[in-house]
């Protein structure tokens, strides 16, 4: 096993020093997740993108053979509380845009590659029906990596049903801000358009009122980027859904409560797995992984505030053994994430065009037993542990 | 070999007995103390097991149909996740259940020392104080340390005096555990860190007196099953992983406890699973907590007669 990782290492080492380096990986079971599982599987990777997979050897390209190994992506964190309390109860009047700031960058990715998790979705403790933009991020070997600061927007409809208004104010408000700011910056180039030519025979355009944190908004508005919303009551969810001027939001919700009837709204829902943990097991409300999964309702899993990303493997896996499918579990966990980020190009699926980052697994990633190896990461080997 | 044969003969010189209250029918039975009987029924009675037979007997009774399933003695959980009033100890009590523990034993009172204490999750959940003292030194190590101490000398632990105290450490105060040891002079039984070194910690490992034991934080009680099955591979023909998952924090923290068997005269507190409970999506079907079935899933069917 050395053996293979050091030639893999090498070629890996080769490809750094040439881009157009082939690699070509045979293990025993790839789970591209777009495809069915390869028994083996091959994966070719070229610089920092797989170029090809499938169950046949390529033609050219020496083979590392990474014998029992399994080979997913790397699975994605829908809700890792990077943050902690560091911006929580913060108070303040406004949201906090740009949550990335506060980001500690430095932060080793060892627990998070253990899970096999290799990209989260960094939320704060929402508290306000908006909190600010959540980043998407990538645990690369330096430290966190910001893949986009500006994945979904952040808020909440605890605890009351008031804010639903609030929040469609806000969105609105998002949208005017836009409008104003994108007639502003026509008129803008308008006048100096008229000054180059000498023909300004106006005063130039006045800067508008409307704050420019709020026009990001109106890409909420316009469907492009999600809200992610921790609900209680589900008549506040409704309530917000059905509003008129807000038919093509998307919503992703984080709450406490079993399926509900599905509805037409389930086509703008996403709901976010978090573990059941200790302070919610047994309730009425509690919400096992595995009825959502059945249901008509798109999923991904987080890990919430356990903080944890390894623990989404556990939670995962327990939902297969209460009866979920396989296949709907590691997409919960890889491709509808990447999917309904806007981000399915890059992350979330071994093929062709992705970005390698990949995870080596000593077997089936929902066996107890297995263990993370290794991880590729834009096509760089990272060893893990003393295996 | 030889001590399957031991086995089945020990089992079938059992004397005939009057038909019991429940029987559970045709499953594996890992008895944890007398080897593993590929199929076998468990008849109870009272609240105790009274047969383990391998061969098929009338039966009036109520009846579990439990071929292909296995049957192991319901599990003892340590938990250690802190702040539980009443309430919320009535909605885990469905979530132990569900995931085939029958006994919990609990942190009990306010900071600086806290009582642990073994709940068994009957008809009528019985609490028994336990007399190990449980110390928190994760945060503000000193103050508590110095709380404890002067607690000791003052004689408001004397009830723990004998048996020790249950520390929980971060690594930094490590030294500190060690030193409150040598100078209260109380067998410690154990310090524990979280599973993997973070705030919110999902599990405990703990080790005293060459023992080890898990015990569980803030995650799932199915995480404790999922952390023994990972302790090595083809750990499903392994008993001592298994002892260790049903039993290990009784053992660890030297409690006496009747239960973790399969046998005549046991009580009846047991757990079917779909699978053996080591092996990858096991689920835990039904719980049997003295003698009464405490849960039980619908894919399990019970035949009344």
């Amino acid at each position: 096993m050395t053996e293979l990782y050091g030639a893999l290492l090498l070629l890996v080492s080769c490809s750094m020093a040439s881009a157009s380096e082939t690699i070509v990986l045979k293990a025993s079971t790839v789970l591209p997740v777009t495809g069915p599982p390869l028994s083996p599987g091959y994966v070719v990777i070229e610089g920092d993108r797989i170029v090809a997979v499938g169950a046949l050897a390529p033609e050219d390209g020496d083979v590392s053979d990474l014998g029992e190994a399994w080979l997913t992506p790397g699975f994605i964190d829908a809700g890792w509380r990077a943050f902690g309390d560091r911006v929580n109860g913060s108070g303040a009047s406004r949201p906090a845009w740009q949550w990335s700031d506060a980001l500690d960058r430095e932060q080793k990715p060892q627990t998070a590659w253990e899970g096999g998790v290799t990209a989260a979705l960094a939320v704060p403790v929402a508290q306000e029906a908006i909190d600010g933009w959540a980043p998407l991020v990538r645990f690369a070997p330096e430290g966190l990596e910001i893949v986009r600061a500006r994945a979904l927007l952040i808020g909440s409809l605890v605890p009351a049903l008031e804010r639903t208004s609030e929040m469609q104010s806000l969105l609105l408000d998002g949208a005017r801000a836009q409008e104003a700011w994108s007639r502003y910056e026509e008129a803008l180039s308008r006048f100096r358009q008229a000054e180059e030519l000498g023909l300004a025979s106006e005063d130039p355009p006045r800067i508008p009122d409307a704050d420019p944190a709020l026009a990001p908004l109106s890409m909420v508005l316009s469907g492009e980027l999600p809200v992610r919303l921790r609900v209680e009551e589900l008549a506040a969810l409704n309530r917000l859904i059905e509003a008129e001027q807000l038919e093509g939001v998307r919503f992703w919700i984080a709450g406490e409560w079993s399926p509900p009837e599905a509805g037409n709204l389930r086509e703008r829902v996403v709901v976010t797995l978090a573990p059941r943990t200790l302070q919610r097991l047994g309730t009425t409300k509690s919400s096992e992984a595995r009825d959502w999964l059945e249901s008509e309702w798109t999923c991904v899993f987080a890990s919430e505030e356990l903080e944890d990303p390894g623990y989404l493997r556990f939670e995962a896996a327990r939902a297969i053994a209460k009866g979920a499918a396989r296949e709907d579990v590691l997409a919960a966990l890889t491709l509808v994430p990447a999917r309904e980020l806007g981000v399915a190009d890059e992350l979330g699926s071994l093929s062709p065009g992705c970005r390698a980052d990949m995870v080596l697994w000593t077997g089936d990633p929902f066996d107890p037993r297995s263990r993370v190896s290794a991880v590729i990461l834009a096509g760089q080997l990272r060893k893990l542990g003393a295996n | 070999m030889l001590a399957h044969l031991a086995l089945v003969c020990w089992l079938t010189a059992w004397p005939a007995l009057p038909p019991g209250d429940l029987r559970i029918r045709a499953a594996t039975v890992i008895t944890l103390s007398i080897g593993t009987l590929p199929k076998g029924d468990i008849v109870i009675r009272d609240g105790r097991i009274v047969r383990v037979t391998p061969r098929s007997e009338a039966f009036a009774g109520r009846e579990i149909e439990a071929a292909g399933r296995f049957v192991v003695p319901a599990s003892c959980a340590l938990v250690l996740a802190k702040g539980l009033d009443q309430s919320e100890r009535r909605q885990r009590r469905s979530a132990y259940l569900a995931a085939g523990i029958s006994r919990v034993v609990e942190r009990r009172g306010d900071e600086p020392f806290e009582r642990l204490v073994l709940w068994h999750l009957g008809e009528a959940d019985e609490e028994l104080p336990l007399p190990i003292a449980l110390v928190d030194l994760t945060s503000s190590p000193g103050r508590r340390a110095e709380a404890l101490r002067s607690a000791f000398w003052r004689g408001d632990l004397a009830g723990t005096r004998g048996n020790g105290w249950l520390g929980l450490t971060a690594p930094e105060s490590d030294w500190l555990a060690e030193r409150l040891s040598e100078e209260i002079r109380s067998p410690l039984v154990a310090t524990a860190h979280p599973a993997d070194g973070h705030r919110v910690p999902l599990d405990w490992e703990l080790n005293a007196h060459g023992r080890s034991a898990r015990a569980l934080g803030a995650a799932s009680p199915e995480l404790l099953l999922w952390r023994a099955a990972a302790e090595r591979p083809g750990a499903e023909g392994s008993n001592g992983v298994m002892k260790r998952y049903v039993l290990g924090p009784l053992d660890l923290l030297d409690i006496e406890d009747e239960g973790g068997r399969i046998e005549p005269g046991a009580p009846a507190d047991l757990a079917i699973f779909d699978r053996h409970p080591l092996r990858p999506e096991a689920k835990c079907l039904a719980t049997i907590v003295g003698g009464e079935l405490a849960w039980i899933d619908p894919v399990l069917e019970e035949v009344k007669r």
